[in-house]
Protein backbone atom coordinates (compact mmCIF):
# COMPACT_ATOMS: atom_id res chain seq x y z
CA UNK A 1 0.00 0.00 0.00
CA UNK A 2 1.47 3.75 -0.77
CA UNK A 3 1.63 6.52 1.27
CA UNK A 4 -0.56 9.45 -0.12
CA UNK A 5 1.33 12.53 -1.33
CA UNK A 6 0.66 15.78 -0.43
CA UNK A 7 0.90 18.29 -3.77
CA UNK A 8 1.92 21.08 -1.82
CA UNK A 9 5.03 19.57 0.05
CA UNK A 10 7.83 19.23 -2.08
CA UNK A 11 11.97 18.20 -0.86
CA UNK A 12 14.29 19.88 -2.67
CA UNK A 13 17.64 17.62 -2.79
CA UNK A 14 20.97 19.22 -1.52
CA UNK A 15 22.52 19.66 -4.87
CA UNK A 16 19.38 22.07 -5.97
CA UNK A 17 19.59 23.55 -2.86
CA UNK A 18 23.05 24.03 -3.68
CA UNK A 19 22.75 25.40 -6.68
CA UNK A 20 20.34 28.08 -6.03
CA UNK A 21 22.96 29.45 -3.63
CA UNK A 22 25.30 29.92 -6.27
CA UNK A 23 23.98 29.91 -9.74
CA UNK A 24 21.54 32.74 -11.13
CA UNK A 25 19.32 29.62 -13.15
CA UNK A 26 17.02 26.63 -12.80
CA UNK A 27 17.42 25.76 -9.38
CA UNK A 28 16.90 29.33 -7.95
CA UNK A 29 13.97 29.92 -10.39
CA UNK A 30 12.32 27.02 -8.45
CA UNK A 31 13.17 27.82 -5.31
CA UNK A 32 11.62 31.25 -6.26
CA UNK A 33 8.32 30.00 -6.70
CA UNK A 34 8.64 27.82 -3.34
CA UNK A 35 9.74 30.59 -1.66
CA UNK A 36 7.03 33.08 -3.41
CA UNK A 37 3.84 30.65 -1.16
CA UNK A 38 3.49 30.65 2.23
CA UNK A 39 1.15 27.19 1.32
CA UNK A 40 3.94 25.51 -0.58
CA UNK A 41 5.73 23.40 1.92
CA UNK A 42 9.74 22.65 1.58
CA UNK A 43 10.20 19.70 3.47
CA UNK A 44 13.89 18.54 4.91
CA UNK A 45 15.67 16.63 7.33
CA UNK A 46 18.65 17.41 9.82
CA UNK A 47 20.59 15.18 7.97
CA UNK A 48 19.26 16.50 3.66
CA UNK A 49 20.03 20.44 5.20
CA UNK A 50 23.39 19.36 6.54
CA UNK A 51 24.71 17.48 3.17
CA UNK A 52 23.62 21.20 1.47
CA UNK A 53 25.51 23.06 4.16
CA UNK A 54 28.59 21.01 3.81
CA UNK A 55 28.42 21.40 -0.02
CA UNK A 56 28.08 25.43 0.23
CA UNK A 57 30.72 25.32 2.69
CA UNK A 58 33.16 23.20 0.57
CA UNK A 59 32.43 25.60 -2.46
CA UNK A 60 31.99 29.05 -0.51
CA UNK A 61 32.99 29.41 2.98
CA UNK A 62 32.15 28.29 6.31
CA UNK A 63 29.83 31.63 6.77
CA UNK A 64 28.14 31.48 3.80
CA UNK A 65 27.07 28.18 4.83
CA UNK A 66 26.18 29.81 8.28
CA UNK A 67 24.01 32.32 6.95
CA UNK A 68 22.34 30.15 4.32
CA UNK A 69 21.57 27.55 7.24
CA UNK A 70 19.70 30.26 8.85
CA UNK A 71 17.80 31.10 6.05
CA UNK A 72 16.29 27.63 4.94
CA UNK A 73 15.59 26.82 8.53
CA UNK A 74 13.04 29.36 8.70
CA UNK A 75 11.68 28.16 5.29
CA UNK A 76 11.78 24.35 5.75
CA UNK A 77 8.99 22.02 7.43
CA UNK A 78 11.42 19.66 9.63
CA UNK A 79 11.46 15.77 8.68
CA UNK A 80 13.11 12.87 10.08
CA UNK A 81 14.16 9.94 8.97
CA UNK A 82 17.23 7.16 9.73
CA UNK A 83 20.64 8.30 9.21
CA UNK A 84 21.31 5.84 6.89
CA UNK A 85 18.00 6.51 4.66
CA UNK A 86 18.48 8.71 1.77
CA UNK A 87 18.36 12.23 2.59
CA UNK A 88 16.09 12.89 -0.17
CA UNK A 89 14.06 10.51 -0.61
CA UNK A 90 13.34 9.57 2.89
CA UNK A 91 12.50 13.07 3.60
CA UNK A 92 9.75 13.17 0.80
CA UNK A 93 8.58 9.73 2.33
CA UNK A 94 8.25 11.04 5.97
CA UNK A 95 6.98 14.56 4.79
CA UNK A 96 4.10 12.35 2.40
CA UNK A 97 5.54 14.95 -0.34
CA UNK A 98 4.27 14.82 -4.11
CA UNK A 99 7.61 16.07 -5.77
CA UNK A 100 11.16 15.61 -4.77
CA UNK A 101 13.65 18.20 -6.96
CA UNK A 102 17.39 16.62 -7.76
CA UNK A 103 20.08 16.67 -10.60
CA UNK A 104 21.03 13.22 -9.81
CA UNK A 105 20.23 10.79 -12.42
CA UNK A 106 20.63 7.72 -10.47
CA UNK A 107 17.03 9.28 -8.51
CA UNK A 108 15.61 11.01 -11.57
CA UNK A 109 15.81 8.62 -14.63
CA UNK A 110 12.64 6.53 -15.77
CA UNK A 111 13.32 3.58 -14.38
CA UNK A 112 14.43 4.76 -10.67
CA UNK A 113 11.23 6.82 -10.81
CA UNK A 114 8.72 3.36 -11.61
CA UNK A 115 11.14 1.60 -8.94
CA UNK A 116 10.26 4.48 -6.39
CA UNK A 117 6.83 4.55 -7.01
CA UNK A 118 5.99 1.39 -5.94
CA UNK A 119 6.82 2.41 -2.63
CA UNK A 120 5.35 5.80 -2.59
CA UNK A 121 3.00 8.47 -4.87
CA UNK A 122 5.90 10.75 -6.39
CA UNK A 123 7.18 12.74 -9.17
CA UNK A 124 11.34 13.33 -9.18
CA UNK A 125 11.83 15.81 -11.07
CA UNK A 126 15.41 17.92 -12.20
CA UNK A 127 14.82 21.50 -11.56
CA UNK A 128 14.15 22.51 -15.73
CA UNK A 129 11.51 19.49 -15.79
CA UNK A 130 9.72 20.71 -12.68
CA UNK A 131 9.43 24.32 -14.08
CA UNK A 132 7.94 22.71 -16.91
CA UNK A 133 4.96 21.03 -15.49
CA UNK A 134 4.44 23.03 -11.77
CA UNK A 135 2.11 25.79 -11.66
CA UNK A 136 1.04 27.12 -8.13
CA UNK A 137 -2.45 28.30 -9.72
CA UNK A 138 -3.42 24.62 -10.38
CA UNK A 139 -2.27 23.36 -7.50
CA UNK A 140 -3.35 26.29 -5.45
CA UNK A 141 -7.34 25.93 -7.15
CA UNK A 142 -7.14 22.13 -6.75
CA UNK A 143 -5.97 22.25 -3.39
CA UNK A 144 -8.18 25.02 -1.90
CA UNK A 145 -11.28 25.12 -3.98
CA UNK A 146 -10.42 29.10 -4.04
CA UNK A 147 -8.92 31.49 -6.68
CA UNK A 148 -5.48 31.76 -7.39
CA UNK A 149 -4.33 35.11 -5.01
CA UNK A 150 -0.99 35.06 -6.39
CA UNK A 151 2.44 34.78 -4.46
CA UNK A 152 2.09 35.86 -0.75
CA UNK A 153 5.65 36.03 0.17
CA UNK A 154 8.94 38.01 -1.52
CA UNK A 155 11.50 35.24 -2.95
CA UNK A 156 14.60 37.49 -2.08
CA UNK A 157 13.78 38.82 1.10
CA UNK B 1 20.71 38.54 5.69
CA UNK B 2 18.10 38.31 2.83
CA UNK B 3 18.25 35.50 0.25
CA UNK B 4 19.21 37.95 -2.10
CA UNK B 5 22.18 39.62 -0.04
CA UNK B 6 23.75 35.54 0.35
CA UNK B 7 23.34 35.33 -3.76
CA UNK B 8 25.16 38.17 -4.28
CA UNK B 9 27.50 36.95 -1.57
CA UNK B 10 27.90 33.13 -3.34
CA UNK B 11 27.81 35.26 -6.61
CA UNK B 12 31.76 35.98 -5.98
CA UNK B 13 32.80 32.17 -5.67
CA UNK B 14 32.04 31.85 -9.64
CA UNK B 15 30.64 28.15 -8.76
CA UNK B 16 29.20 26.37 -11.99
CA UNK B 17 26.40 24.16 -12.18
CA UNK B 18 28.82 21.02 -13.20
CA UNK B 19 30.71 21.80 -9.85
CA UNK B 20 27.95 22.05 -7.61
CA UNK B 21 26.50 18.88 -8.47
CA UNK B 22 30.01 17.00 -8.49
CA UNK B 23 30.90 18.58 -5.08
CA UNK B 24 27.29 17.41 -3.92
CA UNK B 25 27.93 13.63 -5.04
CA UNK B 26 31.57 13.63 -3.53
CA UNK B 27 30.06 14.73 0.16
CA UNK B 28 26.83 12.46 0.31
CA UNK B 29 26.76 11.35 3.35
CA UNK B 30 29.01 13.81 5.18
CA UNK B 31 26.78 15.59 7.35
CA UNK B 32 30.00 16.36 9.84
CA UNK B 33 31.49 18.35 6.80
CA UNK B 34 29.98 21.14 8.09
CA UNK B 35 31.82 21.59 11.54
Amino acid sequence: MTKRADPRRIVVGADVLAADVFIDGKARAVMDILRAHDWIEVAASDHLLSHAEATINRLGERSLATAWRDRIERLVVPTEHPPEDHPGLASAYAAGAAHLLSYDDRLTSVDAGLAMRRAMPISIRTPPAFLAVFDPETVFEATFDEPYPGPDRDPRG
Amino acid sequence: MTWDELFERAAAYEVGLETVLETAVALEGSDDETG
